[in-house]
């Protein structure tokens, strides 16, 4: 009797072609991004999407053109720390056109689609029951069409605000594997450390350690009256934690309550408080991303492509 | 995942989907060489797994919208329902006009990029007589947007003769 791989074809299903043509799909819209970044953690609430934000503004400050998803799914926050929460969306020729926030950054990030404040993300499903069995390949999907079917158009840069832990940079390495770089967000305390390590050794299997770049974010208390800086955390050191694990630290940002102050009225910190330690810790972090990514791009990828 | 049929030894060919009753697809295969029809039927559970792809088995019928996966699965606000109560904050009234996140949106998009075919697959359809080509053409080409594909290939021939017998 035949087995699997003895039958030609997919039976009539069409499922193994619309796969292909979701892929491509996504492969097209992707060829006009020249850098896409991702920006982790293993750990929740060290700043990722404040981060994100601020990196985002600096690049399109200095001339980038630049996109930013919103990958938190279930936790969206980039629209609001970017002031487009409740904007309109349009359709467009090309897809869904992304509103613009500061300096003519496109920003999209499931908030966009829900109807109040507290309503969470619910999925169409005839019960809740067995969710888990779904909800994750739901979620790929989802991401998976924010990426192919908004009108990002050319950009520089496209950062993705990935959800705390390690799943999504799977689902999303699968679907990006030539992503220009990954920064991952620590705080210097061991319980961070722990958390990130994971996920530093998951994104350097998925897409070699030249893409990663480690950012310690809250890595001092600055002063608001003499502007001193202090230890906030007397915890490890994260560019230690870097060499060690052979990947790049791209610099340390001090705490600075005005950063989340900015974010809730939908303006980077780096535009707001240009002048402050912080502000030009996040510019630092931004010249030594575009540093990696520049590197990682010079680099041949495996099938001889250009990394981007 | 593929149906052999155990008498001929042959793969079996999907024959038609119903639409989903109460969470099941029906979906009926047949053998080619004998004619012996299966159908399967799916739990709710499998036809969710099956929608969480954004696949459609048999194939689409129409092209694929921007968005039209989240857009059908992202659950829209019960209007005043019991599941609107469960979405509420305690104490908040019911909104008289509910957002839909996409109803704002200017459909500019009407005006589809045209089929484009492949000098190979042009070629192949040289090949059929004068007379019936036109209608070759015009079927090949509703094959092809029915299932959102963009260009015509020589596979999509193939696929058109399978299904369609052209």
């Amino acid at each position: 009797m035949k087995k699997y791989r003895d039958l030609a074809g997919d039976a009539g299903s069409g499922v193994a072609r619309q796969l292909l043509d979701q892929t491509a799909r996504l492969q097209a819209r992707m060829a006009a991004v020249r850098h896409k970044v991702a920006i982790l953690s293993g750990k929740g609430g060290v700043g990722k999407s404040a981060l994100t934000s601020n990196l985002a503004a600096v690049l399109a400050g200095e001339g980038a053109r630049v996109g930013v998803l919103d990958a938190d799914l279930n936790g969206p926050s980039l629209a609001k720390m970017l002031g487009v929460r409740g904007a309109a969306l349009r359709m467009g020729p090309a897809g869904v056109e992304p509103p613009e926030g500061p300096l003519g950054i496109k920003v999209f990030s499931i908030d966009l689609l829900l109807p109040r404040d507290e309503a969470p993300v619910r999925w169409d499903a005839p019960t809740e029951r067995e969710s888990y069995v779904w909800r994750g390949t739901v979620e790929a999907a989802a991401l998976r069409e924010f990426l192919s079917d908004t009108a990002w158009g050319p950009l520089d840069f496209l950062l993705l605000d990935l959800p705390p832990g390690t799943d999504r940079v799977s689902t999303l390495a699968s679907m990006l594997p030539e992503v220009g770089a990954a920064v991952v967000v620590t705080i210097p305390t061991e319980v961070s450390h722990l958390t990130v390590k994971r996920s530093i050794s998951m994104a350097k299997e998925l897409w070699g350690p030249s893409a990663l770049g480690v950012v310690e974010n809250m890595a001092a208390y600055v002063c608001a009256r003499c502007g001193g800086e202090g230890p906030l955390f007397r915890g490890p050191d994260s560019a230690a934690m870097a060499r060690e694990l052979g990947v790049a630290f791209l610099g340390r940002i001090p705490f600075e309550p005005r950063l989340a102050e900015a974010a809730d009225r939908g303006v980077p910190y780096v535009m707001a408080e240009p002048e402050t330690p912080a502000a030009a810790a996040l510019r630092a972090v931004t010249t030594a991303l575009r540093a990696l990514v520049e590197r990682r791009a010079a680099l041949p990828a495996a099938d001889g492509s250009v990394v981007g | 995942m593929k149906l052999l049929c155990t008498q001929c030894d042959a793969a079996m060919r999907l024959e038609r989907v119903e639409a989903p009753e109460q969470g099941s697809l029906t979906v009926t295969f047949a053998c080619a060489a004998c004619g012996n029809r299966v159908a399967l039927l799916t739990n709710p559970l499998e036809t969710q797994l099956v929608r969480a792809l954004d696949v459609k088995i048999g194939g689409r019928t129409d092209p694929a919208e921007p968005m039209g996966f989240v857009r059908a699965m992202l659950r829209p606000r019960p209007e005043g329902g019991p599941e609107g109560a469960e979405d509420a904050a305690p104490g908040a009234e019911a909104d008289p006009a509910p957002r839909c996140p996409f109803s704002a949106m200017a459909n500019l998009a009407a005006e589809r990029p045209p089929l484009t075919w492949d000098p190979a697959a042009e070629r192949r359809l040289e090949r059929v007589p004068d007379f019936i080509r036109p209608m070759a053409r015009q079927g090949i080409e509703r094959f092809a947007a029915e299932r959102g594909y963009l260009r015509i290939t020589e596979d999509v021939m193939d696929e058109v003769r399978g299904e369609l017998g052209l």
